[in-house]
């Protein structure tokens, strides 16, 4: 079914969320980067631009896991898709606001699942899929990098404890350098990749590209272009959570979690295992808390997140089911005009709202506001 | 005839530890690597260092770069075989 202005709006869709999907996860390859000073902030953002932008013209085939794994290929309309991708932007911006790093690929699944159960059901959807490529990962990812960034700390610590800290900080920070370049070449094979399966999914849907076509040249340009710059805008907001909100990191810290971070992501991309890069960036931070003895650790603040992460699926699967059901209220096109300004009206009030809290590169490594948050020190390495 | 369908399982833990291993071998081996070239270019910047000393140091610093540049290359063409 050829339907040109809906599949303009499913494209757009999916090229916002990619721009929210690079600032959003911003913070994962920067964040330690930032917060010990090894890079100036703009630097450092505007190197994770360029790899993200270099990582996603690495990658040239289409993900397929939400396709194949959580929704019957079948059922999948220009409709579902739409509805997935305003219920993901919608989350994305949202925990955006509140500061909170959570997974934009959660996002997306989420959303896509709720459009896919308001049009088809749940017979639609693949629960077992769910279970093994989204939930359980979720548990291990950040259980194996904050147990990996620990011991990596505590060793880097141990094995530089006689090194003058002038000489070893300027070292770790060097290192710094080249840990976050390889996260943010890994986050632009990953991420882009998702939105031009999602993209190149809506044009076989639309009968405007033959099944097993290969992903159009444009689409990969638009799709690099747009992370590239959502990274460059930078997610303040989150790389002030995770550079400083969870505890205070010194540059072997910030080294050893980056480090641990790049080793867990790439390995189990090598092994097929789908990994979210928030939740694996985010124990690792952690687990470079632990393994620093007397560091004060906010575990409340870690908390707060792993809740938003329990949240993030049924959240955004609601916000991706109103899409889909507005779109059926007004008929498909001018359901997907209204739900497209909907959304695009629900943005913008956030950002307004964020303007009178900004946090940008000037005040994104000023001090954590302590009578906020109770610092808790961590027992187990103390 | 019919034929007996296995469902996947919910968690492949051969492969879970597989992923495991290779993480925490690279991660903590570039961990280590680093700062032991960390703690010999402190020594060989350091005064009152014999100058057999200051050789070792040069050649930890030569062989723990080595390794860190082959383990980063590694990532680099893992990220590449896996794109395509």
């Amino acid at each position: 079914m050829h339907n040109s202005l809906v599949l303009i709006l499913v494209v757009t869709a999916a090229v916002i969320f990619d721009f929210t999907n690079g600032f959003h996860d911003t913070a994962n390859s920067i964040a330690p980067t930032v917060a010990t000073g090894a890079m100036r902030p703009r630097t450092a953002v505007a190197l994770s631009a360029v790899f993200n932008l270099v990582g996603a013209f690495l990658s040239l085939h289409v993900a397929q896991v939400i396709a194949k794994s959580i929704v019957s290929q079948g059922s999948v309309t220009l409709a579902v898709i739409f509805g997935g991708l305003i219920g993901a932007i919608a989350w994305n911006v949202t925990t955006w606001y509140h500061s909170i790093p959570s997974s934009s690929s959660h996002a997306l699944i989420g959303g896509v699942v709720g459009a896919m159960l308001a049009h088809a059901g749940s017979h639609a959807v693949l629960w077992h899929g769910i279970a093994s490529k989204v939930l359980i990962p979720s548990l291990v990812a950040p259980t194996l990098a904050l147990g990996l960034a620990a011991i990596a700390t505590i060793t880097a610590r141990r094995l530089t404890s006689k090194v003058p800290s002038g000489e070893l900080s300027a070292g770790m920070r060097f290192g710094q350098i080249g840990s976050s370049s390889l996260l943010s070449l890994a986050h632009g094979t990953n991420d882009a990749q998702k939105t031009m399966g999602v993209i190149t999914l809506a044009l076989v849907a639309n009968g405007s590209l033959v099944k097993s076509s290969n992903t159009p040249n444009w689409v990969v340009v638009v799709c690099a272009l747009a992370i590239g710059l959502g990274t460059f805008i930078g997610g303040w907001r989150i790389i002030r959570t995770m550079g400083q909100g969870f505890t205070k990191m010194s540059s072997t810290q910030g080294f050893s979690a980056q480090m641990s971070a790049a080793a867990v992501i790439l390995s189990s991309s090598h092994f097929g295992l789908p990994l979210s890069t928030t939740h694996v960036a985010t124990g690792s931070i952690l687990g470079s808390g632990v393994g620093t003895p007397g560091e004060p650790v906010r575990w409340r603040l870690a908390g707060r997140v792993g809740a938003a992460w329990l949240l993030t699926l049924p959240l955004a699967a609601v916000f991706g089911a109103v899409g889909y059901c507005g779109e059926n209220i007004f008929g498909l096109t001018t359901g997907a005009v209204v739900m497209g300004a909907v959304v695009t009206l629900y943005c913008g009030a956030v950002y307004l709202k964020s303007r009178s809290g900004v946090i940008n590169a000037s005040n994104v490594n000023h001090a954590w506001d302590q009578q906020s948050e109770s610092l808790e020190k961590d027992k187990a390495s103390a | 005839m019919t034929q007996a369908i296995t469902p996947d399982p919910l968690i492949n833990w051969a492969l879970l530890g597989h992923a495991t291993l290779v993480s925490a071998a690279s991660g903590l081996a570039v961990v280590i690597l680093f700062s032991l070239a960390i703690r010999s270019w402190a020594g060989i910047r350091g005064a009152g260092v014999t100058s057999v000393t200051r050789r070792l140091h040069v050649l930890v610093v030569a062989v723990t770069s080595a390794a860190i540049a082959s383990t980063v290359l590694w990532g680099f063409l893992a990220i590449i075989h896996k794109a395509h």
